[in-house]
């Protein structure tokens, strides 16, 4: 399965805990939203969510 | 009839839990396994209205959890068990998220300071 | 109903996220994407900011909608003050998130 990590802020010690055993045996894909800009920016975004098989939407 | 989903709420803001607790029962009324994860935080002040909230999810087969291993205040572990909040470790609740078909991370992130009076409740 | 593979489902919880909100759905029509839209709780202010309204005409009106008991929760009236350009029957439960958790492909949180 593969997995997007969308994060809208900078992930703390328990989020990364977390997204590690979630991607175990998965191929993970990751997004920083409070990086994003340009609309070229929530294009990639978009390209992800669709290519991903879920995504996650870290606080 | 649509499938019923495994689905978690993970709330890091004090301020949201309630809200959240609500929004899980939402989904259990819809046929979900709807459970809410509670990091980091000792519970609010437990109205009538979110202990009803609680016993109802369970009785829809979901959960109300508190995550044990990311509160350090001893008082607010034991405040929480009091309450009736379910604990389980961070490693318990990923193994359970591995299986979710649903994650739905809820609110802002934990807050960086106590509650004032105004809004310790 | 089967989900449909081209809607991205967007839950909305917090208040903070108004040009992102309306940069995710611009992306996602450029890209030929439907979306469908619920506001939950302290993201119900939303309507309140300038560009609400512009994200109201983008998005057909079964596929947005704001959690009415949040709105009154926040000090809001259901029946006199309805955001921007947006309609009675947008006023909903939260059984709209349950119609976003069943309908769309995939799915979001701001």
């Amino acid at each position: 399965m593969k997995i997007l990590h969308l994060y809208k802020n900078e992930p703390n010690e328990e989020v990364k805990k977390l997204v590690a055993i979630l991607n175990e045996g998965n191929e993970a894909l990751e997004f920083k939203l409070y990086e994003a800009k340009e609309d070229q920016d929530y294009d990639k975004l978009i390209q992800l969510i669709f290519e991903a098989d879920k995504t996650i939407s870290w606080w | 009839m649509s499938e019923s989903l495994k689905i978690y709420f993970l709330i890091a803001n004090r301020i949201y839990i309630t809200d959240a607790i609500r929004s899980t029962l939402g989904q259990a009324i819809e046929n979900h396994y709807s459970h809410a994860c509670i990091f980091y935080q000792k519970m609010p002040k437990l109205t009538d209205y979110v202990k009803e909230n609680m016993e109802w999810i369970r009785d829809m087969e979901g959960d109300v959890f508190y995550v044990v291993d990311t509160i350090e205040d001893e008082e607010a572990k034991k405040y929480n068990e009091e309450v009736g909040l379910t604990p389980i470790t961070l490693e318990e609740l990923a193994q359970k998220l591995k299986e979710a078909d649903v994650i739905i991370p809820y609110g802002l992130p934990r807050q960086k300071h106590d509650p004032p009076p105004a809004c310790a409740d | 109903m089967s989900k449909d593979p081209d809607k991205l489902g967007i839950f909305v919880t917090t208040p903070q996220y108004m040009t992102p909100l309306l940069k995710i759905t611009e992306a996602a029509q450029r890209a030929g994407k439907k979306v469908k839209i619920f506001l939950t709780f302290k993201a119900i202010h939303l309507t309140k900011h300038s560009e609400f309204a512009k994200l109201v005409k983008m998005v057909p009106e079964d596929d947005l909608a704001i959690c009415a008991d949040s709105y009154v929760c926040e000090g809001f009236d259901v029946d006199t003050d309805i955001p921007a350009g947006m309609t009675p029957k947008q006023m909903r439960t939260q059984a709209f998130h349950g119609e976003i958790l069943s309908q769309c492909g995939k799915y979001i949180v701001l």
